[in-house]
């Protein structure tokens, strides 16, 4: 059985040791973080090695790690990991500028090293269904795409922010931290985009900290691509991809959360007919399971390091649009 | 009983006269359309004077007309209608460009007529519990408010042929005829219009003419309204409202347009206890501002939905068409008429 390490002991590290365990995927051998409650967690309870050192967890016995610490450790620990010839499963978002990214892709890339950056968007039902519609033909061309995410926690000036907002040193702030997710599934499905506009806003008193943020992205001779996300309180999520041949969407409503689409033949009525299905799953057990499979076979994966290369200019070429209150050319960010 | 008269006898002018009858509230007596078809239908069908004149319609004994025409003659007719002291229902958008609304505006203010816009979710029961609950400092101050509409027409490239889609010239367009609508509720709830940028797309050849917008207006206070508008064939609504103290949302669903809202109280969220959070169903009904309109005029009274009210709306839609084709950033002061 393939042997796993988990660079990040934290919520997300926890429950991926705890699925690689359960479903058999690999055997988890050791973590590393920079909290001692962690550590002591890993030892005491789970029985597993443990250090502060990036490097020598990777000095262990282990096939690869996964890397959930924070978004500004992602850069240091894929080095580590590419560095001792260690395949890896990393968290979103893999780097906080393209810099950083260009030689963590070097550097997996010159080891042959399977990669995967788990954007969980291509792994769930709902959103691989849209994707299969549009790639498909069925909407026929792309002429608007809509992602808005409600993250459901709340604001900041409530007295209960969101580590990413409390954190921007972290986590590259809410839009590099989460809007990532909507940012990359967008690009996944239409590509790189030409520009960038942006506007935020926050309730955090002092810093750059955006809580909601809307964005637009303009293609060339192309769709567009509205990007929505917030941290306030109310969970939702909508994406809406309108096409010449017809318009599929995921709401969520009280019922669930619903896939439906509505084909371009000229009636107009009745509402909800072309319901495609219900329910989303959320869980990181396929990234994981792709991993595996990926190592197994000694193939590389689509969800890798390198797949993810357009979505972080778009993000980056956002932030600066956010920032500057420009639209933005993503060859700005990304000239060559 | 109150006497009117509609110029514009399409679709929108048939149902107004149809409900007024219904309702018994006052009487149609006459039509002007500048086509005879439509005429055919308001003698025989209405049993209506008819004339293609609107002057002519507007000498008629009346004390109100129904203004329902395309929107590049809103303004011949308004001007018509308060020449004759008449007040006056309009349709929206009240205008194409902003010197006409200001020249319509001064004429009605000036007889001191009764005017209402036709900007039906200012006239809905959910929309108008919605701009309750903000005014009432409920969410808080609004950082942010999102309004999408898909009119459920259909695209032109799948065979669909919306008038305001085929004749932009007429229309403005469909922002200025169609967004304007959730241009308008964004305003009515969330403030003055500052700047605004758009992109479109559109199936229809030869013709600038879009059928799917986008646009982020920068509001006055800060926050952002983006506005989403497209004639495709999925029917929907949804309109979000961030504020500093919670979030309400309105979306069509399977049962209905869903009123839910939710306080920043909760700390993280609670999936299960969506349904805790629901205010109430609705569905839309389109004639509500015509019921104000002849309450107004029975009460003799002004109504807060008047032409002036109408202008934020068309200055900011007009200001996302300037953005949409020249892809800048546009400031709506650069678009007001020139004293």
């Amino acid at each position: 059985m393939l042997k796993a390490g988990i660079m990040g002991f934290g919520g997300v590290g926890r429950a991926m040791a705890k699925l690689l365990t359960e479903r058999r995927f690999a055997e988890v051998v050791g973590v590393c973080d920079i909290a001692p409650a962690a550590l002591k967690h890993a030892t005491d309870k789970l029985g597993l090695k443990a250090t502060k050192n990036p490097k020598e967890l990777c000095s262990w016995d282990v096939d690869f790690v996964c890397v959930t610490s924070t978004n500004d450790a992602h850069y240091e620990h894929v080095l580590a990991a590419a560095e001792a010839g260690k395949h890896i499963l990393c968290e979103k978002i893999p780097a906080l500028t393209l810099a950083q990214l260009d030689e963590m892709i070097a550097a997996t890339e010159a080891k042959n090293l399977v990669t995967i950056v788990n954007y969980g968007r291509r792994w769930q039902h709902a959103y691989l269904r849209m994707k299969e519609e549009v790639d498909s033909g069925n909407l026929g061309e792309v002429l608007s795409m809509t992602c808005y995410s409600s993250r459901g926690w709340g604001l900041a000036m409530l007295g209960n922010p969101h580590p990413a907002v409390a954190h921007p040193d972290h986590s590259g702030n809410w839009l590099l931290h989460h809007a990532c997710h909507i940012i990359d599934y967008t690009v996944w499905l239409l590509g790189r985009p030409k520009n960038a506009f942006c506007r935020s806003q926050t309730t955090v008193l002092a810093g750059d900290s955006p809580e909601i943020l809307w964005g637009m992205f303009e293609y060339e001779n192309g769709p567009v691509a509205v990007i929505g996300d917030a941290v306030s309180c109310i969970y939702q999520k909508w994406v809406n991809i309108i096409g010449t041949k017809g318009t599929v969407e995921l709401i969520r409503t009280p019922e669930d959360n619903l896939l439906h689409a509505r084909w371009e033949t000229g009636k107009e009525f009745p509402y909800f007919e072309d319901i495609l299905g219900y329910g989303t799953d959320w869980q990181h057990g396929y990234p994981l399971k792709e991993l595996v499979t990926r190592i197994a076979d000694g193939t590389k994966s689509e969800h890798d390091l390198r797949a993810t290369r357009d979505a972080q200019v778009a993000i980056l070429a956002l932030e600066e649009a956010r920032k500057t209150g420009r639209v933005v050319s993503l060859n700005e960010i990304d000239p060559a | 009983m109150l006497k009117g008269g509609v110029i514009g006898f399409g679709g929108v002018g048939q149902n107004m006269t149809r409900k007024l009858h219904e309702w018994g509230t006052a009487q149609i007596i006459g039509a002007c359309n500048r086509g005879a078809d439509k005429l055919v239908i308001a003698k025989e069908q209405f049993g209506l004077k008819t004339t293609h004149d609107p002057r002519e319609l507007c000498s008629w004994d009346l004390d109100f007309i129904l203004v329902t025409s395309t929107s590049h003659a809103h303004v011949e007719h308004v001007l018509a209608g308060a020449e004759a002291g008449l007040h006056q229902l309009v349709e929206k958008p009240i205008a194409l460009n902003l010197e006409d609304a200001d020249a319509m505006i001064e004429a009605c203010e000036a007889k001191n007529l009764i005017t209402v816009v036709n900007y039906t979710l200012r006239f809905q029961p959910q929309y108008q519990r919605m701009k309750e609950i903000i005014d009432s400092g409920a969410l808080g101050d609004v950082m942010s408010i999102t309004c999408y509409t898909s009119r459920g027409y259909g695209l032109y490239g799948a065979g669909a042929r919306h008038r305001a889609v085929v004749e932009p010239h007429e229309s403005g367009g469909w922002i200025v005829h169609h967004a304007c609508h959730m241009v308008d509720f964004a305003i009515w709830v969330a403030g003055e219009v500052e700047t605004a940028y758009c992109r479109s797309q559109s199936t229809v050849p030869d013709v600038d003419s879009p059928e799917v917008m986008w646009g982020i207006l920068g509001l006055k206070n800060g926050g952002a309204a983006v506005i989403g508008d497209s004639v495709a064939c999925m029917r929907q609504r949804i309109i979000t409202v961030i504020g500093t103290k919670g979030t309400i949302e309105i979306l069509r669903t399977p049962k209905g347009d869903v009123l839910h809202m939710r306080e920043e109280k909760h700390g993280q969220h609670d999936w299960s206890r969506y349904d805790d959070d629901i205010l109430g169903y609705g569905t839309p009904h389109h004639e509500q501002a015509l019921k104000d309109f002849i309450t107004c005029l029975n009460e003799n009274k002004h109504d807060a939905n008047d032409l002036r009210s109408g202008r934020a709306s068309l200055a900011a839609s007009i200001a996302l068409e300037e953005s949409r084709k020249t892809g800048e950033i546009v400031k709506l002061s650069d678009l007001e008429p020139k004293t």
